[in-house]
């Protein structure tokens, strides 16, 4: 009998030299053309909780939680827990093996002095990863995050890893956001655009592991659905986005797409705790870089003044942990922050294509 | 200032030497000639294996790749692979089969239909999340895209000789087979040297169309190191998890056997290189009259040294290249035999292609620019040295006696090492260090024991003119020391290996006779099948006997065992090659928790007869050993106990394995039978005789590179000592003119000079026989031992030693024949220009 993993082990060193997504095109490829996909186009109408099912005609989308929390003993930590559809090809969707949609699982979890990332990959047809309706479920391997009713307002988040696990409930006790447009968010001047809708009012409890130790965890996390086939333009080649839960109960959400030959492209939504959205135009954002830090081999702003003058917003905000690097096949900067100013509070930073 | 003439001229003027003495220039150039090729063919063979084993580095089954496999006859469930990820194993699937080329093609009637094209599927996404850092580095090309290989029409992936051979095929491919996929889309090829011989490699999803396995895969590999413990419950019944386990022996085995091949050529270098020294010491001590002249002319020492060396390195540069092209023709020559018996004895595919890389080419000139320099160091420092009245003189020296005192000093230090060595060392290296002594202590101590010899023979001597003989010999031992050496050399290594080769065949034939006793063996599939069998063959009543066996693999001491169960019979008790036996060892086999250990266990953990073990995951508390067996060509320790023993400690044991005793003349209608009843294939249903006979095939080409080599190296000693002889037949008119001058006839210089090669010929090969038995002793006794686990009776075959007397004496002959002819046809004023020219 012969074993084939020498070459197979070969061949996979030859394959994780390549993203599983191409990414000739702005970061992570998700510039790329997206010719054969749906398109992304103003005035849809987007419901809750049918935006959380899995949307397979358009190239990509995700399901992005992030959790500031706090144990027992006051310490805090952040959890991150992401699931990516990738489409190689358009529709019709092929059976089994055959099947053109790629998927990509992110966790990260920060402590001040501590932080943890592992990704998880998995081609779609055959159930190891997937997203299904009534309850809405989300998976990969065993990673998931499932919906205990079919109106999805509790969850489950689970994830396990060497290092780490945790194992939340989140309970959504506002009303779904529609970002940008009703939930039309451009993403360029051009006009590349995504569906964007977020469940910022997502109580978390549950608990954590780290090795040997166990923590009780309560806070506040927030949800991102967005599904595109375009969602950057061609020399956009990262961004800075922000989810800020104000100690008012308030929510911000801010971002900066960055361009190589251009200006810089501003959007966000202020939302009151009552969820009433108030989407921000880009004249009216100011972000301005302060700290850099060097982590793996690359310098990135880990403190940030944000300013919407319109809304009174005039914030510094702060890593809990400067490294926070996901050290992912497709590896970006995602982490716990706390900030002071105007308001204070606490939310997620996510810094790619530095 | 002194005005310097272009130097270009000393070399022209040293170079001039070798057109003027073609014979020697020769020497020269069949010495490192074969020298090169025999040491780049051999290490062109060693890389291609050592490259084949990268390309499938642990190809072992089960050495270092934890993985998942399926107990029963079915492969895996697609499912079962998806809920052990859901449960957060991090496995990836593999998709394998063997096709013959009709089935992956669906045609018939091909050539080469039977060769087979191992199909390799796998989810490269899964593989992925495996630990990055420690991959090594790939002959996959960088721009390999996952996004090709997983977008339709998808990708194949196979080294470039698999593709050469498939490229005719193609053309005559029907859209419902290879390389078609499920749509009808011709998929596309790409080649990659990373991938082994006749190994094609593809997604899964096309892998599973092509072998027919749609909803299964062949086995989950384990990517992780942290692995699960054990399977989930409503896993473990369909499922069996293989550990790791710390198997050093395959590698070890391998190893040895690149090491022997690497032993045999560096021994065929140095006869060549010997050749190369005497070419060059006569080169230069003829030039001594040249250096004289340049030196008049201006040319410093160190001018002229750098010069000599750079008309080394440019003579042996040259020669190099044809050397390796002859190199890379005996690798293609051996290689075939080389990978069937790595392959039948290791399980280890070595593609028959050759693959160098560049390394292999500069390796070889930088072989034979060192060779040439360390035969030309003595050389050269004797010529700064000295004025030059040495090699010519008519009478023993004082330097003479000097240097042989000089050289039987350090052959005792040698060979005193070589005791130290044999009584000290325990490892294969240390086994080979003892050759190697061995060799050098008789190479130093020829020209001395020669000496003695034949200074014995002139004392003994009656006539005048046999003193002469032998005091001449005497003289000439200096001259011809080398090529006798290397005549030695050859000689004894033939003697040694032949020796080992043929007590090895006699044993191995004697074993496999013993060992396989009964007349037909049958694999079965399944328990159901087993029973099945069981059945059906209890209601033929040709079968005499029939002797079920089953298999297990454990670990002892960390070693992984192979655990075999038996029926006690006859066909064991009568035959079964035991090299040591307590009292009543079948009855206690039967009865008690006795068992066997072969040769090997028994080596490697020196456990005796009488000693208890405690294997991992046994029931009882031990067994006790009462017997040990021979098992040639078995990487693996074994432990052989009755079947009851063997099911009441690993119950879930291997079973389906049955020999059967019948009557000859019924052999082939039994085995046709089976295979008619059960649908048995190949290997499944084996007569002894083609057991044997392939058991032999695989001996044979085991050594057939080996016994090559020891040709070539025999045929390059008798071109030294031809070399040599003819170099010095010039000399020798000088030597013989005095006696011709005296009265001696022709026709009886002639025959004296005849028989005094002859004479020296014979002494070489009579020496060579003690030293042959010396190192067939250490090949079957130490070396196997070290190297495989197992000795070999140390057997003596005289007409090995006649034969090779005798083609020594034919070799001396016919060297000996152009100078003597020479000697024959000079005009007498040739003779008498000996006096005028005489040193």
């Amino acid at each position: 009998m012969i074993n084939k993993v020498g070459v197979l082990l070969m061949v996979l060193w030859a394959l994780v030299g390549c993203d599983p997504v191409p990414s000739t095109q702005g970061f992570a490829g998700l510039g790329s053309d997206a010719t054969g996909f749906a398109q992304v186009e103003p005035d849809a109408e987007i419901d809750y909780p049918e935006a959380l099912n899995q949307h397979s005609d358009y190239r990509i989308e995700w399901w992005y939680v992030t959790a500031n929390l706090e144990s027992e003993s006051g310490e805090t930590l952040g959890i991150q827990w992401t699931l990516f559809r990738q489409a190689s090809s358009p529709s019709p969707q092929r059976e089994g093996w055959a099947n053109q949609q790629l998927w990509l699982g992110h966790v990260g979890l920060t402590r001040a002095n501590q932080h943890f990332s592992a990704d998880r990959y998995a081609r779609g047809g055959v159930g190891q990863a997937g997203v299904e309706m009534d309850p809405f479920t989300a998976w990969i391997d065993h990673w998931s995050m499932r919906a205990n009713d079919e109106a999805a307002t509790q969850f489950t988040l689970t994830a396990q890893t060497p290092e780490f696990s945790y194992d939340l409930a989140l309970a959504n006790v506002g009303p779904s956001v529609l970002q940008g447009n009703q939930g039309y968010s451009v993403k360029s001047p051009q006009g590349q655009a995504s569906y964007y809708l977020s469940l910022p009012f997502l109580q978390a409890s549950g608990s954590i592991q780290i090795g040997d130790e166990q923590f009780s965890v309560t806070g506040d996390a927030w949800l991102d659905r967005e599904w595109s086939s375009q969602p950057l333009a061609e020399d956009q080649e990262g961004w800075d986005w922000f989810s800020l839960h104000l100690d008012q109960g308030d929510k911000l959400m801010l971002f900066r797409l960055r361009h190589r030959q251009s200006q810089d492209y501003f959007s966000g939504t202020y939302i009151s705790a009552d969820g009433t959205a108030y989407p921000l135009q880009p004249n009216q954002i100011r972000m301005q870089p302060l700290r850099q830090h060097s982590v793996a081999g690359r310098r990135l702003p880990v403190e940030w003044q944000l300013t919407v003058e319109d809304v009174g917003i005039d914030l510094r905000t702060q890593a809990l942990n400067p490294n926070a690097w996901m050290a992912t096949g497709i590896a970006y900067w995602e982490g716990p922050i706390r900030f002071e100013g105007s308001h204070s509070g606490k939310g997620y930073l996510e810094m790619t294509g530095y | 200032m002194r005005v310097r003439m272009p130097s270009l001229w000393i070399l022209h003027a040293l170079l001039s030497h070798w057109w003027r003495h073609p014979v020697q220039l020769s020497t020269l150039v069949l010495g490192l000639l074969a020298a090169t090729a025999l040491w780049s063919g051999v290490q062109a063979l060693n890389q291609q294996a050592r490259l084949s084993y990268d390309q499938a580095a642990a190809r072992f089954d089960s050495i270092n790749q934890a993985q998942i496999v399926s107990v029963g006859d079915q492969p895996i469930q697609e499912s079962e692979y998806i809920r052990l990820r859901r449960l957060g194993w991090i496995v990836t699937p593999l998709v394998e089969g063997a096709l013959s080329l009709e089935a992956l093609f669906k045609l018939e009637d091909l050539p080469e239909k039977d060769v087979k094209i191992q199909i390799v599927g796998i989810d490269s996404m899964t593989l992925q999340s495996s630990n990055r850092s420690d991959q090594g580095s790939t002959g996959l090309p960088d721009n390999l895209s996952l996004n090709d290989f997983l977008t339709p029409p998808w990708q194949v992936w196979m080294s470039p000789s698999t593709a050469e051979r498939l490229r005719p095929l193609l053309a005559h491919a029907t859209a419902d087979a290879f390389p078609f996929n499920p749509q009808g889309e011709k998929v596309k090829i790409h080649t990659s040297t990373a991938l082994a011989h006749n190994e094609v490699m593809t997604d899964i999803y096309l892998a599973q169309h092509w072998l027919g396995m749609e909803g299964h895969v062949s086995r989950l590999l384990l990517l992780d190191a942290q692995t699960p413990s054990a399977l989930p419950d409503d896993l473990a019944a369909a499922l069996r998890l293989i550990l790791p386990q710390s198997d050093h022996d395959i590698s070890r085995l391998t190893a040895s056997f690149h090491l022997n091949l690497t032993a045999l050529s560096l021994l065929a270098f140095l006869v060549g290189l010997l050749m190369v020294y005497s070419a060059i010491h006569l080169a230069l001590t003829q030039r001594l009259t040249l250096r004289r002249i340049l030196f008049s002319c201006g040319v410093s020492q160190r001018e002229l040294m750098a010069w000599l060396l750079l008309e080394l390195l440019l003579l042996s540069g040259l020669i190099a290249l044809p050397g390796l092209v002859a190199g890379y023709w005996i690798a293609t020559l051996l290689l075939p035999d080389l990978s069937a018996s790595l392959a039948g004895l290791y399980g280890a595919q070595v593609s028959s292609e050759l693959q160098l890389s560049w390394q292999w080419w500069q390796q070889g000139v930088f072989m034979a620019w060192g060779g040439t320099l360390i035969a030309a160091i003595v050389p050269l420092i004797k010529l700064i040295k000295q004025d030059g009245v040495h090699l010519g003189q008519s009478m023993p020296s004082l330097n003479d006696q000097r240097r042989l005192k000089g050289l039987s000093i350090l052959g005792l230090v040698s060979l005193l090492m070589a005791v130290l060595t044999a009584g000290l060392g325990q490892s294969l290296f240390s086994g080979f260090l003892l050759l190697a002594l061995v060799f050098l202590s008789a190479a130093l101590l020829m020209p001395v024991i020669l000496d003695r010899l034949l200074s014995l023979c002139q004392r003994s001597a009656k006539s005048m003119i046999t003193q002469w003989l032998w005091a001449d010999a005497r003289l000439q031992v200096p001259n011809l020391s080398v090529a006798l050496v290397a005549l030695l050399l050859a000689l004894s290594t033939s003697i040694g290996v032949g020796g080992m080769v043929e007590g090895f065949r006699n044993t191995f034939t004697g074993w496999l006779d013993q060992r396989l006793a009964a007349e037909v063996y049958v694999r079965t599939d399944s328990e159901e099948q087993a029973q099945q069998v069981t059945q059906w063959l209890a209601g033929t009543p040709s079968v005499t006997a029939v002797l079920p066996s089953a298999r297990a693999a454990t670990q002892l001491e960390g070693v992984p065992i192979e655990l075999r169960g038996f029926q006690v019979h006859s066909t064991y008790v009568d035959h079964w090659p035991l090299l040591s036996e307590a009292p009543q060892v079948w009855q206690a086999i039967e009865s008690e928790s006795a068992v066997m250990i072969n040769e090997q266990l028994a080596r490697q953990l020196a456990l005796n007869l009488g000693d208890s073990i405690a294997l991992q995951g046994m029931q009882q508390r031990e067994f006790t050993i009462l017997a040990i067996f021979s098992d040639y060509g078995n990487p693996k320790g074994q432990v052989m106990m009755s079947l009851d023993t063997l099911y009441l400690n690993w119950p879930d044991a291997e079973r389906g394995s049955f020999a059967l005793r019948i009557e000859p003349s019924q052999i082939d209608a039994l085995i046709s039978a089976l295979k008619d009843e059960f649908g048995f294939t190949g290997t499944q249903v084996l007569d002894q005789q083609a057991v044997k006979g392939y058991s032999l095939q695989l001996f044979e080409r085991t050594f057939a590179a080996t016994q090559a080599l020891n040709l070539l190296v025999l045929a390059i000693a008798a071109i030294a000592l031809f070399g040599s002889l003819l170099t010095l037949s010039n000399m020798r008119l000088t030597q013989v003119a005095p006696i011709w001058a005296c009265g001696v006839s022709r026709r009886q210089l002639l025959l004296i000079e005849l028989l005094r090669l002859l004479a020296l010929a014979l002494i070489t090969a009579l020496l060579a026989i003690p030293l042959g038995l010396i190192i067939s002793y250490c090949l079957v006794n130490v070396i196997n031992v070290r190297a495989f686990g197992w000795a070999l009776p140390w057997q003596m075959f005289p007409h090995q030693w006649f034969y090779l007397t005798l083609s020594a004496l034919v070799s001396a002959f016919l060297a000996a024949l152009i100078p003597v002819l020479k000697l024959q046809f000079c005009s007498p004023g040739e003779l008498l220009k000996g006096f005028r020219d005489d040193q």
